[in-house]
């Protein structure tokens, strides 16, 4: 198995969108991480991972590989809305 | 022959309800509804189970009104300003629908409203604005076994999320990342004390305010009516305004997280006397057979604090949650030098703290608390007549 997964990022709102080569073990905190300081997204915001094929909120801790990314996986980041 | 009359049909505030064929009137005037925050979401939210008739509703918030909750605030006026959310908020609600009964608490949902008030409910909704008011309201959640529905709202999108503690899916806490508990441990002390940080006012409308709260109430309509449709537990729903998206997402359960393992129904009852010693209690529970009792505060409490200056010693029975103690006043009153204290986790007969009394431990109404025995775990409700 690769080392790493070929993949399309892109934010919620379709603004921002990347084809990234990533390692499969990266977690999607670091994920996460990585795609606010590129993409400049605010830093007093929280983020989270869905993956477009099957819905899921990816567990933040984990990593790509084992939360069952797969080459050429659409992987959509959005915010987690604080204020009530 | 047969005779009839017809007489013209009195109109009744429910009729149009009455039209749908799965509405069930009499199941929103006898349900109970708690709504954990007063600011924008919980005013659409209030007004909403106001207007469908939900006939018991209480509303927690510690909150007065400012002059920025306008904007968004359905339930204030300006002559409200300065008064407490709830209040204000119990009054409008109650000219929307006087046949409802509503029930304002001004106080911390953390620490002023107990696991027995949350399990008098049918169903949450939170109204909340911090990572940590909804950790606070899961784990309320979790160990009542009530369900509750997430509301966030931002300028133009809004999410709504459900919990179930009666299922296997995921918790709001299985949702929180490394990066949301940072951040919300910010807010307190490495000891566990709170720093004096101000919230970071968030910008949204009334738009996505109104959207949002209905939403909520419409997930909370389908639960108590026994329909699915909008939002499966563990399931979040978020919505986009400004381009247009709205999309579904399950939230991964975690094993290891611990809020699932909390829900706890309560075995043995104390009428709740200030002047009860733990001693007491715990000594009544060896006695019933439940032996070797622990008994775990669902808060940590912060008992006696004492000067670390030995020239001065002053000695402070604090007797207040730790997270709900400033950091600012850890320093000595009387010679600023800095001070060490008892942090209460729990209470057992051969520990030092058995001595203290249930009004010293901050336990609110009704609360219902874990004891670990010889025979396993089991729950005490400490009930306030």
């Amino acid at each position: 198995m690769s080392d790493s997964l070929s993949l399309i990022i892109r934010s919620a709102d379709q603004t921002r969108k990347a084809a990234v080569s990533l390692p499969v073990a990266l977690t999607v905190d670091e994920l996460v991480q990585a795609t606010q300081q590129r993409w400049n997204l605010p830093e007093n915001t929280n983020y989270a991972v869905r993956l477009e094929r099957t819905g899921q909120q990816l567990d933040s801790t984990t990593t790509l590989g084992a939360v069952g990314v797969q080459e050429n996986d659409v992987l959509e980041i959005y915010p987690i809305l604080e204020a009530g | 022959m047969d005779s009839f009359v017809i007489t013209a049909d009195q109109e009744s505030r429910y009729d149009r309800h009455h039209l749908i064929d799965w509405w069930d009137q009499n199941r929103l005037k006898t349900s109970k509804v708690l709504v954990a925050g007063a600011g924008a979401l919980g005013n659409e939210v209030l007004k909403n189970l106001a207007l469908l008739g939900v006939g018991n509703i209480t509303v927690i918030d510690f909150d007065t009104v400012s002059i920025t909750n306008l904007t968004r605030s359905v339930l204030f006026r300006e002559s409200d300003i300065g008064l407490p959310k709830v209040e204000v908020a119990r009054q409008r609600v109650l000219e929307i629908n006087p046949e409802i009964a509503i029930r304002a608490i001004h106080g911390d949902l953390e620490f002023d409203f107990s696991i027995g008030d949350v399990r008098e409910h049918d169903v949450i909704i939170g109204c909340l604005d911090s990572v940590n008011a909804r950790w606070a309201i899961n784990q309320l959640a979790y160990r009542a076994g009530i369900p509750w529905i997430n509301g966030g709202i931002g300028v133009a999108e809004g999410e709504v999320s459900f919990f179930d503690p009666s299922t296997e899916a995921a918790c709001y806490e299985c949702s929180i990342s490394n990066q949301m508990w940072e951040r919300r441990n910010q807010r307190y002390s490495c000891q566990g004390m709170k720093r004096n940080i101000p919230e970071a006012a968030m910008p949204t409308t009334a738009t996505i305010a109104s959207i949002i709260g209905a939403m909520q109430v419409q997930q909370a309509l389908l639960y108590l009516h026994g329909r699915a449709g909008l939002l499966n537990p563990g399931e979040k729903v978020f919505l986009g305004l400004n381009p247009w998206m709205a999309f579904k997402v399950q939230i991964q359960r975690q094993e290891a997280c611990i809020a699932h393992d909390m829900t706890i129904e309560p075995k043995i009852s104390f009428n709740y006397d200030s002047n009860l010693s733990i001693q007491e209690i715990l000594k009544h529970l060896d006695d019933s057979g439940f032996s070797e009792p622990i008994l775990w505060l669902r808060n940590e409490v912060i008992g006696m604090m004492q000067c670390l200056n030995p020239d001065c010693g002053y000695q402070e029975q604090v007797n207040t949650p730790l997270r709900q103690y400033p950091e600012s006043k850890l320093v000595c009153p009387k010679c600023s030098h800095e001070r060490d204290f008892e942090v209460i986790r729990n209470l057992s007969l051969l520990g030092s703290g058995a001595n203290i009394t249930l009004g010293e431990l901050c336990l609110p109404n009704n609360e219902i608390l874990h004891c670990q025995t010889a025979k396993g775990s089991i729950a005490i409700q400490f009930c306030q007549t």
